[in-house]
């Protein structure tokens, strides 16, 4: 399983909130980054918090400079909008793009990008958030508004298209450090997918990852706010599980 | 000091692989910013596609300064997509030729079910016995970050440096044949390990 840290980012600050709302600020993303850089985080997730409510991506010139010093793959989402916006990212040092909101106003962006950088750069991002019993809906703008998508078929039409890795995130559990929400993974049926999946949300301690690593073994988590309190250690995560 | 270049040959994130050899050695450069031929050391990263990587090589200058970097016998290394054009051919969108500095062809992992592609994640290199690149003991059963899909098969085991296992399915995750060598893994995204690989490579020849 890959361990992946992720920084949410505004004005220069790595925050978090919880469900997306209550920005707090925690630190420096340089240094956080070569704080789990050293912790042996597998890869880095940095997100633009608001970047695509405001329209553009605020984070080029941070991953400019942390990716001098940190030799993993670098994601960077948020805010990305155009195959100018991919190309910058890439040539700030960034290896992938997480994207969301644009995909979903116009999913043959996702073909364009594909196209154009290859799947393997390629992360389609998904917030997705409870509606009903058994239905979980689309959100964009981090997490801000509703889409009238159910996660599943968005799923299934990003798989038809194509891309590299699906990011979902869980906006119910975001920030809560309360476990991750495994009625979503129950409810996505991971084994109909045919990309890797990182899953993203609610991880606060060691019993959640125990948890998730029996029946997800063969993917990713992102890691947020249980790293930024210092309530886990990645490689102590990793030494447990004998990854 | 030895001249390190590297192709920049289209869209790509070529900017670790730049900071990561910058890391290591300090004369590292793209080319294309400079444009001379004064290198001893030449990276091949990958970009897109076999198919589309070929063309943007053969409608630019670059497919002579490879082949002339090869017969002057310096130093010629494919990374991910970069290792894969080193074959005599791709099978990604369609059959198309590679540069054929090694015999053999790349072909998609597997596309059996519930087999997930791209392969993407930190997996251990095997280093094969008869691996001539001494310092390559140092890093039997290190993990390295991968990401593709496709994969060579080399014709001639002697060509063959190490092997990785994804899930049941065995596969050459680095190939050497004289000046030429090609990594299927990212050693720029591998961490300090990765970067004490590249540190080897360079200092080896």
């Amino acid at each position: 399983m890959r361990i992946i840290s992720r920084l949410d980012i505004k004005n220069e600050f790595v925050i978090k909130g919880i469900n997306f709302e209550g920005l707090r600020k925690i630190g420096d993303p340089s240094e956080l980054s070569e704080k789990y850089y050293k912790d042996k985080a597998d890869e880095l997730i940095l997100y633009d918090a608001v970047a695509s409510l405001y329209g553009r991506n605020n984070l080029f010139h941070i991953i400019k400079k942390i990716t001098k010093n940190i030799f993993i793959p670098v994601c960077l989402g948020g805010g990305i909008r155009t195959l100018n916006d991919i190309k910058i990212a890439l040539e700030s040092g960034a290896d992938k793009v997480a994207i969301n909101t644009a995909f979903v106003k116009n999913p043959k962006f996702l073909k364009q990008a594909t196209e154009n950088f290859g799947v393997s750069n390629i992360i389609a991002s998904i917030e997705a958030k409870k509606v009903s019993e058994n239905e979980w809906e689309v959100y964009i703008h981090n997490g801000r508004d509703k889409t009238g998508l159910m996660v599943n078929n968005w799923i299934q039409e990003i798989q038809d298209i194509g891309c590299g890795e699906i990011l979902l995130t869980s906006v119910d559990s975001d920030g809560t450090r309360s476990g991750f929400d495994l009625k979503l993974l129950n409810y996505i049926n991971k084994n109909k997918i045919s990309v890797p999946i990182i899953f993203s949300g609610g991880c606060g301690n060691f019993e959640h990852i125990k948890s998730i690593y029996k029946v997800f073994s063969d993917e990713a988590i992102a890691i947020a706010s249980a790293l930024h309190y210092n309530k886990l250690k990645i490689a102590d995560v990793k030494k447990q599980l004998n990854i | 000091m030895k001249k390190i270049s590297i192709l920049n040959y289209g869209l790509g994130n070529i900017r670790s692989l730049y900071n990561s050899i910058n890391r290591v050695s300090g004369n590292v450069s793209l080319y294309t910013e400079k444009k001379n031929d004064n290198f001893d050391i030449l990276f091949i990263p990958g970009v897109g596609s076999f198919a589309k990587a070929m063309q943007l090589i053969k409608e630019n200058e670059f497919y002579s300064i490879i082949k002339k970097a090869k017969k002057d016998e310096k130093i010629v290394i494919g990374i991910c997509l970069g290792m894969h054009l080193l074959f005599q051919q791709g099978t990604e969108n369609g059959l198309n030729n590679g540069l054929d500095f090694i015999d053999g062809t790349v072909n998609i992992l597997y596309d059996g079910k519930n087999f997930k592609l791209p392969n993407i994640g930190w997996k251990k290199i095997q280093v094969i016995e008869n691996c001539e690149l001494n310092f390559m003991k140092n890093f039997n059963n290190k993990k390295f970050y991968f990401v593709h899909s496709y994969a060579a098969s080399p014709k001639n085991i002697e060509d063959i440096c190490t092997k990785t296992k994804y899930k049941e399915i065995e596969f050459v995750s680095m190939v050497r044949k004289k000046n030429v060598i090609g990594m299927q893994f990212h050693p720029e995204k591998s961490g300090d390990i990765g970067l004490d690989l590249i540190k080897n490579i360079i200092n080896y020849f």
